[in-house]
């Protein structure tokens, strides 16, 4: 290293050092802390009440845009406040032109080893998501997916997609397995089908 | 007021070791890269606009959720080569922080790349994923390559750093810890808000669904083993929320929270959730306890002690020992200097030998030369250790003879630490202290 090099490192460590020791340095950080420590106590702590505080309510608007963006929107109750107890699979009933019909589950995990199960819970998740919340906006994109899959035959393309969902309720303990009930994804319109375009097949 | 401003500025900025945040930040970037590594084979399905969800969908998606401002880095650029790219970038982005090599900036792209994939498709992140998120962020605005890091290395090479790592305002450590703690409160006071919770059969449900059940759990069918797991989660929860600030506890409850996540990672398939959740529990740690362990564990790694005695007048030399003694964890390496007499004959080794190569002296005076020596080195060493045994298969001990020969050879013409390179003639050269 040069004596260039040393007086060079020597200036920048004397600049770190006056900039930690500078006042304004320790009220940001300070103010940064204090304002990071009221986002994440309203957006963690849970709010028992049967209507949310005014404070929480008022605050979310300024919150939430800083906890989304700055990847700190963390939001997980493990299993509260009751566990999941909806056993649910996603069945595809794919149509094709012809009037032929698939049926195309998506993946399932108690259907994997161990291993490949690892690598694929996303497909779970994603399952989950998509039937247990009020998230229909997952639906359409979920039949084109399975309709793309399904389309083996170019001169035999899918033409809609309806999903069904096969579900059971996990009973309490001691009590025996209800069987699966097939009951298909409903829109306040009726089951939920979506039409299949030639651009949504590429 | 006094009293509470000292407090809180001795909570946030006064000065603790860098070595636990520092280990946090290499087990972190572990997690980093298997997380990537469990993604890139499936990326076109889960991110590419011919996957599961396109850009469009994605977008209704998050609005849907209510989450307002996003940062996706892939909304501008869908090709598949790009996405690949991006993947690329992430996974080295991960091992530099692992390293800590440009510690800060490979932090801020792991966090900008983990944003953007859940960003990207947030319908298939699980819990774990999203703690990986907000622990990248807080890595950011951490010194997380102050220890344990290439960087340090380089600062050590240029001489600005020695021995001990150093001290540094431990504000955002602190961030990390509280984010633990409220999430822990949060989830066991929301926890006492439910009814399958409190009469403790909760933990009965997530163990009998199919989709999210893993290995079999014993006594799963007992109504007391379900009790005695409900409420004794509501109670661990409960305590890494607050007890794992009273100085006496800490351990015992971390110990607490890591036999409860290794259950549900026995149990339940939640892929990395339990992983990154025990490693956040290492920003509780102090350097006393990684030196306390460094201290258990070396009775049972059955560690040799070896002098190893290299000629001080070689700057090459003086830099790869640099190396060598930060690598050392253990500290079971002594490093002797050939010129310095009396220590080298102590160590029975004549000064020609010495002058060839560098040599390792166990406990029993057996002598190890040139790759010999940094074969048996290699085992002390715990990042060396995996390679250490590779270097007695063929012909990897040939290669290594020549390589270390032709080393010799042209030492004086190798690159060597600046903190030497600064220094003028040979005669005039201080003895290393490494």
């Amino acid at each position: 290293m040069s004596s260039e090099d040393n007086s060079r490192d020597k200036v920048r460590q004397r600049r770190v050092d006056r900039l930690e020791k500078r006042w304004w340095v320790r009220k940001a950080v300070n103010l940064f802390i204090v304002w990071h420590l009221f986002c994440l106590a309203i957006w963690l702590l849970p709010d028992h009440s049967s209507s949310p505080s005014p404070i929480i309510e008022g605050s979310l608007g300024a919150v939430r845009p800083y906890m989304t963006f700055t990847g700190f929107a963390q939001s997980w109750s493990m299993f509260s406040p009751e566990p999941d107890k909806l056993d649910v699979t996603l069945e595809a009933e794919v149509s094709h032109a012809n009037g032929h019909i698939d049926h195309w589950f998506f993946p399932r995990m108690a259907h994997m080893g161990y291993v490949r199960r690892y690598q694929e819970e996303r497909w779970r998740k994603l399952v989950e998501n998509a039937t247990h919340g009020s998230n229909p906006g997952l639906w359409p994109p979920l039949a084109r997916y399975a309709a793309r899959v399904n389309n083996y035959d170019a001169q035999n393309p899918p033409v809609s997609v309806k999903l069904i969902s096969h579900s059971r309720l996990i009973p309490p303990l001691g009590e025996s397995m209800p069987p699966y009930t097939a009951v298909p994804l409903q829109t306040g319109h009726g089951p939920s089908i979506t039409p299949i375009r030639p651009e949504d097949l590429r | 007021m006094k009293l509470l401003r000292r407090d809180w500025n001795e909570f946030w900025f006064q000065p603790i070791s860098s070595i636990p945040l520092g280990m946090f930040r290499v087990v972190f970037g572990l997690l980093v890269l298997a997380y990537g590594l469990l993604l890139l084979p499936e990326r076109f399905i889960w991110f590419s606009n011919r996957g599961v969800l396109n850009l469009a969908d994605s977008l209704a998606y998050n609005g849907v959720s209510a989450w307002s401002i996003h940062l996706d880095l892939l909304a501008f650029r869908g090709a598949d080569h790009w996405l690949t790219a991006f993947f690329a970038v992430f996974l080295l982005a991960g091992l530099f922080l692992t390293l800590g090599l440009w510690t800060r900036t490979s932090a801020v792209i792991v966090c900008l790349c983990i944003n953007t994939l859940h960003s990207r498709n947030g319908a298939i992140h699980n819990s774990g994923d999203t703690v990986m998120m907000v622990f990248s962020a807080y890595l950011v605005l951490s010194s997380a390559g102050a220890a344990c890091s290439l960087d340090r290395l380089w600062r050590i090479f240029k001489g600005r750093e020695n021995d001990e790592p150093p001290h540094t305002a431990p504000w955002a450590q602190r961030l990390m810890q509280l984010q633990v703690a409220i999430v822990y409160l949060g989830a066991s006071l929301s926890k006492t808000g439910g009814e399958k919770w409190v009469n403790g059969t909760a933990a009965y449900y997530p163990l009998h669904l199919p989709e999210s059940a893993r290995f079999p759990t014993p006594g799963s069918e007992l109504l007391w083993v379900i009790n005695l797991v409900t409420w004794g989660t509501i109670a661990m929860e409960l305590a890494l929320a607050t007890l794992i600030w009273v100085p006496r506890l800490r351990l015992y409850v971390i110990l607490g929270g890591i036999l409860l996540h290794l259950g549900i990672e026995y149990s339940l398939n939640i892929p990395l959730f339990s992983f990154m959740m025990i490693a956040s529990y290492m920003t509780f740690l102090t350097a006393a306890d990684y030196a306390n362990f460094l201290a258990w564990a070396k009775r049972p790694l059955r560690l040799t002690p070896f002098r190893v005695i290299y000629d001080g007048e070689c700057d090459f030399c003086k830099s790869a020992l640099l190396a060598v003694h930060f690598l050392d964890v253990f500290r079971q390496l002594t490093f002797v200097n050939s010129h310095d007499t009396a220590a080298r004959e102590a160590a029975g080794v004549n000064f020609e030998l010495a002058e060839q190569a560098a040599i390792a002296v166990d406990p029993q005076s057996r002598q190890f030369a040139g790759y010999d020596a940094f074969r048996v080195i290699a085992w002390q060493l715990p990042a060396t250790t995996l390679i250490a045994p590779l270097l007695y298969v063929p012909p990897i001990p040939q290669i290594g003879r020549r390589v270390y020969a032709w080393v010799k050879d042209n030492r004086g013409r190798l690159p060597v630490a600046p903190r030497y390179a600064a220094q003028t003639p040979v005669e005039e050269r201080e003895t290393t202290n490494v």
